[in-house]
């Protein structure tokens, strides 16, 4: 068996039941980095970010015994997040002002699974959505990568949000319509290149 | 293009549109084929996720503030795969760690005795033949398989819904360990202490060899087979016979164990006599496919669901296991149906229509409860 395939719901099974210290290493370094992107767009400091992270999953280590009755673990860490984030901005009693999501992308790796001349291409293209994204709102943005990025669902965010459904589908049609208009401007080059 | 059908769109490729809306989608992509390249486009963005990896000195980090926690959380020392930095404890520590002490002890006692009521209920073979007071469980649940290394450094790969006992002195007075369910055995070599294997219907005795066995108490069939080296393995059945397995061989007792005398118990009265004449004991060869070099008995360790030419009901109890679903069966003949095949991530009900294709039966779905009929 190897622990990259399995489920979330497998891998929390395996830590409730036996421990399976592998399969927590796993969850951590499958969930820690959309986490700590997360905490970062709260707390604008990748290293209180990290420890933020650190505690969530020392949490996780803590009750693991009852891991079984936790119904969507990645909502439930997204939510511990987010709650321990402000519990950090309380205790530094820091005016909140939100990071752009371009210092979080350069924080995290690149993919190494692309060819060079894709890399290029889609690098460009990125570089463009990204810059629209960014001139958005910060929470729609940041909504925008938590679908994006994390697959996350729309009732998932919106729980992690506290916030309806009904605004997160408006919030993700704002970013969807900034990335397909960057989309179409790029199609409509690779069109007009090829005529 | 309309804000709808973006949103439309977006739900479509995260996986959360409704038939209904997936529906419209279509409709919309038919009417305004000019914009399937922006589809294309978006579908292709949209999905190529970054594969965000942490150096692993960000899990590394963690640890340390794991193990430095008040009290301190150690990984347990079971399958140690990280390494366990050393806490030093202040004097103030000290008070607060003598009373987490005294009550993690009393909460220790209480488990084992909640444990041992439990498992001396259902496991009676248990005490007799593992010596030492406390044993180690593995258990692998419903559809998900793990691996465990004894202390003596043999390997055992467990399937699914199995558990495996070994006492205490495992490695030093003996190598006994009780089987319920399918494992596949790599045991170090050691001509003192002979590994023995007990299951409900079949005793095995090896000194170092590799070798699979599924024994499931609930089933009626007991297969050993042989991989490497040599197996002894002896039936508990009514017919007492020892056999001498070598490389490639297989062996399969059929109907033995006592859940069957009870069957045919329950049955009609005039099975009471039928029990030995249904006990079967076969010998053959391991199964090797050679177009997929697969052996289809360890498929399971490849995340495979295979089975050749095997009923119904076996690749049914084969089927709750792999996916963690619970199947009867309405019409009892169907349970004889013979079928050959392979699954790999098809879904249950995937595998089952894929089973429809050449037998004619039809299933109902509940809650994780599938009825053939």
């Amino acid at each position: 068996m190897r622990y990259s395939e399995c489920h979330i719901e497998e891998l929390q099974h395996l830590i409730a039941t036996q421990e399976d210290q592998l399969a927590y290493k796993e969850l951590y370094n499958r969930l820690a980095p959309g986490m700590i992107a997360f905490a970062t767009h709260y707390v604008h400091d990748l290293q209180a970010a990290e420890e933020i992270v650190s505690d969530v999953f020392i949490r996780v280590w803590v009750r693991r015994a009852t891991l079984d009755h936790i119904g969507n673990l990645k909502v439930y860490v997204y939510v511990s997040v987010r709650n321990f984030s402000n519990n950090y901005l309380k205790s530094k009693k820091t005016q909140s002002e939100i990071l752009p999501l371009s210092e979080i992308e350069n924080t995290l790796a690149t993919p190494d699974y692309l060819q060079p001349q894709q890399i290029v291409h889609t690098k460009m293209m990125r570089q463009r959505i990204l810059v629209s994204i960014n001139q958005l709102p910060p929470r729609c943005g940041e909504i925008f990568r938590m679908a994006k990025e994390e697959g996350l669902k729309i009732a998932e965010i919106a729980e992690i949000l506290k916030i309806s459904p009904k605004t997160v589908e408006n919030q993700l049609t704002i970013g969807f319509k900034k990335m397909a208009a960057v989309l179409m401007e790029f199609t409509d080059k690779v069109i007009r290149l090829r005529s | 293009m309309p804000d709808n059908i973006l949103l439309l769109f977006m739900k479509f490729l995260n996986g959360e549109a409704s038939v209904s809306e997936e529906q419209e989608l279509e409709q919309f992509r038919k009417m305004n084929p000019q914009l399937q390249v922006v589809f294309e486009e978006l579908a292709g963005y949209w999905m190529d996720r970054k594969k965000n990896k942490l150096e692993d000195s960000y899990f590394e980090r963690h640890l340390q503030r794991l193990n430095a926690a008040d009290p301190p959380l150690l990984l347990s020392s079971k399958n140690i795969v990280v390494p366990i930095s050393e806490v030093k404890i202040n004097k103030k520590q000290i008070k607060v760690w003598k009373i987490l002490l005294a009550a993690s002890v009393f909460a220790v006692v209480l488990l084992l005795q909640f444990l041992f009521n439990k498992e001396q209920a259902d496991e009676k073979t248990t005490s007799s033949f593992l010596a030492g007071e406390t044993e180690n469980v593995f258990k692998t649940g419903m559809g998900s398989q793990s691996r465990l290394t004894l202390p003596d450094g043999s390997e055992i790969w467990a399937n699914a819904n199995t558990k495996i006992y070994y006492d205490k002195n495992f490695g030093i007075t003996n190598r006994n360990v009780i089987l319920n369910g399918e494992a596949y055995f790599k045991v170090a070599k050691s001509k003192e202490l002979p590994f023995c294997i007990e299951t409900n219907k079949i005793s095995i005795t090896v000194t170092g060899t590799i070798f699979n066995v599924r024994s499931y108490d609930k089933e009626f069939k007991a297969e050993t087979s042989v991989f490497e080296g040599s197996v002894r393995v002896a039936n508990k059945g009514l017919n007492k016979k020892t056999f001498v397995l070598k490389s490639s061989d297989k062996l399969i007792v059929q109907g033995s164990s006592s859940d069957r005398v009870i069957n045919t118990i329950e049955g009609v009265g005039n099975a009471a006599n039928g029990a030995s004449q249904q006990e079967v004991l076969s010998l053959s060869k391991i199964i090797f496919d050679p177009i997929d070099s697969l052996v289809v008995e360890t498929a399971w360790m490849k995340a495979k669901l295979a089975f050749s030419d095997e009923s119904f009901e076996e690749i049914a109890n084969k089927m709750e296991n792999w996916y963690g679903v619970s199947i009867v069966f309405e019409n009892q003949s169907l349970k004889k149906m013979r079928f050959t095949g392979r699954f790999t991530k098809e879904t249950i009900n995937e595998a089952l229509d894929a089973l429809q294709f050449t037998a004619s039966f039809q299933y109902q779905e509940m809650n994780k409860l599938f009825t053939i009929y």
